[in-house]
Formats: C-alpha cells, structure tokens, sequence
C-alpha cells in the first residue's frame, strides 16, 4: 500500500478512536443508570486547582471488614475493587466490597475502582479507593464552590461510573 | 552542521569550474550541486524552526480558544472542530511535504502539528466527560497513536515528538502507584531509570535500521542523551543526598527491564564497533556511568551518601563528557561535539555551587560563581568552536 494511504489511514484511525471513545462515553451517560453520591471537602484551599474541583468522597473510605471475604490487609495500590451502593434517601452508599466482580441487589448498584496508596498505613483498616471521578472540570475562572456538593455519576455496563454533573446546595454547577 | 555550509559553498564555488574544465558535464555538475548542495542551510534551518513554533503555537491557541470558550461552545462542535483542524493539519503537512508547492520544512510543522493535536484530541475527550483515571494511559494511547507516523512521513520533528511522548509515558507509569512499574516514592531509582532509559534510547537511536518504525535515529539518540544527562546531573548532587534514599520503595521492574535492554544493545553496539573505533570509549563510559548510578541505590545507601563515592560518579560524568566530545570529532558528529561541551561547562558549575554553597558567604560565592561561570563558558565555547572547525576542514 502507498506511504500516503497507509497515512491517511493512521490519521483517519486517530479521529475514528477519538469519536467512538467519546461515543462511548456519551452513550454511557444517556443510559446509564445514575446515582447521587455525596461529597466531602478535601481542603478548603486546594478544592478548585486550576480548572477542576477536587472531589473526595465518603464511598473511598472501605472498611476491611465490608468486603465479602474479609480482609485482614489493605490490598497492594492498583488492585480492582467492586464496591456495592445502596440507596439511603436521594443518595447512594456502601453496601459491601468485593475484590471479585459482584452482582447486585435488586435497586443496588456495583461501581469499581482501584485501591489507591494514599493513606494506606501498616494496621492500616481501610481502603482507599480511587473510582475515576475525583475530578471535576469546570470552564477556565468559575471559581470556587461553596455549599455542600452532591455528585451525579452514571454507572457504565461494566461498573465503571462516569460524573454526570455537580449539585451545589441542589443546584446544577457551574 | 559548520561543516555542511563549508562543504556546499566549495561545491558551488568548485562545480562551475570543473564544468568549464571539461571534467564533468553541464547535467553532471547540476546533479551534484543537487545531491549536496540543497542540505539545510541556514535559511532552511530558520524556515524549520519559524514554521515549528508557529505550529505549536497555533496548537496551543486552539486548545487555549476552546478552553475560554468551554460553556459557549457545544462539546460536539468542540469535537467537531478539533477533528477538522487534525485532519487539515495532517493533510496541508503531507501536501506540503510530499507535494505542490514543495515546502518540506513547512509540511513537517504542519504534521508536527498534528501530531500535538492528536494528545489535544485525548486530553479533550477527558475533560468533557471527567476521565482522570489514569493520565499514564493517555500519554500511552497518544505514544501508540502517533509511533507510526515518522516512518510513513519520513519526518524527523515527528520522530522527536513521538520519543518525547514514550519518554513522558514511561515517566509517568513509573510515578504512578497502581502501575506494574511503579518505582516508589524516592527520588534514586528514578534517576537511574534515566539514565537506563537514556542509555536505551541513544543505543536504539544509533542502530536505526535495525528498527522498522524508527525513522530519525539521531532524533531518538539526542534525546536519550538528554535524558541520560538528565539522570546522571541529578545523582551527582551532593546536597541533601539523604533524599534520594527516603521514602517508599516501589517494584524495581522498570530497572530490569531497562538494565536487560541496555545490556543487549550495548552489546550489539560494541559487536559492531568494526566501523567506529571512535565510539569504543563513549560506549564504555556509558556503561559505566549506568552501573554506577545502579550500584548507587542497590542496597548500599550509605556507601553511595558519602563523598568518595560522589567524587568518584563525577570523575565518570566528566569522562563522559569528554568521551562525547572526542567521540564526536572522531565520527564527524559536532552535535556530539557541542552537547558533550555544554554538559561539561554544566557539570563544572553545578559542582562549584553544590560544594561551596555552605562554605562561602553569598558575595563571594556569586563573585566567584560569576568568574567560574565565564571562565569555563570561554574556555568550552573556545575548544569546542576550534574542535567544530576542525570537522568542517576534514570533511572539506
């Protein structure tokens, strides 16, 4: 094949990964299920750096003793977590966690992240864990939010959650 | 580079005559003046870096565009025109380089350009949908994206961009906690995975044919001399060198798998050393330089915190330097010539600042700082101007 199909070929595969990828997402969003998730603040200071919020939540805290076989380490940063959430009011928490994918309870749903080496100390009893959704970009100099931040997360088919949208004091932000 | 002006304007002032003298004819004389003479000249050069910056320039301002505009903008048009601007980007570069007009320099911009774009592309998706999972991943998918792309361009600023996104790549995996690479939180092995990585990449990028996808082999050994310079400047620090030895280890993977690579084409290289007896003391110097910076952290921290064995790791950085250098004039390479001067003066400085900062009072470290600094600058600027000028005289 010539040099400049072969070319054209790679560069079109570029923009037909880059759409897809972002199909994909798209898709995800319009019919995924959705969750509430509550927030917490990290710093005062540091929760807008540059041009994104720093979001921190409840659900990355995971005791060792809520996983279906409970552990009696941290598992080393990296290692797949399947966290199960269940309605408590207009929000989701942590049912239990697993270290092996896990099919919910009728009304629950099964997000996944990764255990994260922050916080993690010897006799450490929790897990940290990162889900993909701690941050949050806003357009370039809208500030910092104040009021308390509600997350919007769609969970994709694979348990992956997606951030929908930020509600501040109920609000969509920004 | 001195030499190529040199030997193209004798070329031009030489190839008149020898027609004139019946010894070549008309059609023999233009085809050498077209075979030498059209290498970069300075004003190539100047076309090269203008049309560079104002690629990546207009680059920079499109993302900056979208970024100011987020809300107005729909995140579908904002997809939209990204992958318009990609397309035309790569498509105005091939035209340039490949076709009517012919601007080469100006198509390689261009395709340089899209290159950038394709990493803006990725780093654009995430934003809109809030992925931040793992920047690593993304530098990789952006690495994979564009490695393709120097060998089918045949273009050398392709070949940096695409060296320079493996590198940040195997950076960030190695910073990254959850990686199967991850090296820790201290601040040795990461050195020593540049000088490792360095070393690996000017080997690779010296055996450019034994490589398919590596277009511009000097492209990829510049910058892994870059990168193992980088490595080596950093260990040699003597100042809060208890630093290097605190806090989490991590895998030492990386290091095993950059030590084997490195051992293998250091090997190859030296097998093939028939050709270039110049390089035998660089290769060596290499390998030293390497192994130190390896024993360094191999369990013996407090051997590798004193001060003979810093002594000891300078002596071996200056050598290489030196090696560089000597090397450079023997292969007829002056940008081994110049990079080996530069990291010499550089070596020198650093070592004078990292010795005496606690030893002098701030006037006198910067009077003597300030005479250390000239003095070296002339001397290197002289030896290698002279050591530039010798190359151009043997070549010519």
């Amino acid at each position: 094949m010539r040099p400049s199909r072969l070319f054209a070929g790679v560069v079109a595969a570029q923009i037909l990964f880059l759409a897809g990828w972002a199909a994909s997402h798209e898709w995800t969003l319009r019919t995924g299920p959705t969750a509430l998730l509550e927030t917490e603040p990290v710093d005062p200071r540091d929760i807008l750096r540059g041009d994104f919020v720093i979001l921190a939540y409840p659900i990355q805290r995971v005791p060792l003793d809520r996983f279906t076989l409970a552990l009696t380490a941290p598992p080393d940063p990296g290692t797949r977590i399947y966290v199960e959430l269940h309605q408590e009011g207009n929000v989701h928490s942590l049912a239990r966690a697993s270290l092996a994918p896990i099919s919910p309870e009728p009304g629950n749903l099964v997000i996944r992240g990764r255990a994260a080496a922050r916080w993690q100390t010897a006799g450490s009893k929790l897990v940290w864990v990162d889900y993909g959704i701690e941050r949050y970009f806003v357009p370039e100099g809208k500030g910092n939010p104040r009021g308390k931040i509600v997350a919007k997360v769609t969970v994709g088919r694979d348990g992956q959650p997606y951030l929908k949208g930020l509600l501040v004091d109920g609000r969509p932000y920004p | 580079m001195a030499q190529r002006r040199s030997f193209g304007r004798r070329l031009r002032g030489e190839v008149p005559g020898w027609v004139q003298e019946g010894l070549i004819s008309q059609a023999q004389g233009e085809a050498i003046l077209g075979r030498y003479v059209p290498e970069r000249g300075p004003s190539r050069q100047g076309i090269q870096i203008v049309a560079i910056a104002g690629s990546i320039l207009l680059a920079l301002g499109l993302i900056l565009i979208i970024a100011n505009n987020w809300d107005a903008i729909h995140p579908w048009a904002k997809l939209g025109g990204l992958f318009a601007i990609l397309a035309g980007a790569n498509h105005a570069g091939w035209r340039f380089r490949f076709g009517e007009p012919s601007l080469p320099r100006v198509g390689e911009a261009f395709l340089l350009m899209g290159g950038i774009l394709f990493l803006a592309g990725i780093g654009l998706v995430s934003q809109i949908y809030h992925l931040n999972a793992r920047p690593a991943s993304g530098v990789l998918l952006w690495w994979i994206g564009i490695a393709a792309l120097p060998w089918l361009a045949r273009s050398g600023a392709l070949q940096a961009l695409s060296t320079v996104a493996f590198i940040a790549w195997v950076g960030m995996e190695a910073a990254a906690t959850d990686s199967w690479v991850y090296l820790g939180t201290g601040l040795w092995p990461y050195a020593a995975a540049a000088t490792l990585l360095g070393g690996v990449l000017f080997l690779a990028g010296e055996r450019e044919r034994v490589w398919p996808l590596i277009w511009s082999g000097r492209a990829v050994s510049g910058l892994g001399l870059a990168v193992f310079a980088g490595g080596t400047y950093v260990l040699g620090f003597m100042r809060h060198r208890d630093l290097f030895f605190l806090g989490n280890p991590g895998r030492r993977i990386l290091l095993f798998l950059l030590l084997g690579a490195f051992l293998l084409l250091l090997a190859a290289s030296l097998l093939g050393l028939g050709k270039h007896p110049g390089a035998w003391g660089l290769l060596l110097c290499l390998a030293a330089n390497v192994a130190v910076a390896l024993t360094m952290g191999a369990g013996a921290s407090s051997v590798a915190q004193g001060l003979p064995f810093a002594v000891f790791f300078w002596a071996l950085q200056i050598a290489f330097a030196l090696s560089l250098a000597s090397a450079g004039v023997r292969e007829e390479r002056p940008g081994w010539v110049n990079f080996g001067a530069f990291l010499f003066a550089v070596l020198v400085i650093t070592r004078y600042f990292d010795l005496f900062v606690n030893m002098l009072d701030t006037g006198k470290l910067f009077v003597l700082g300030g005479a250390l600094l000239l003095g070296v600058g002339y001397l290197t600027e002289r030896k290698r101007r002279q050591l530039v000028a010798g190359l151009a005289v043997g070549r010519a």
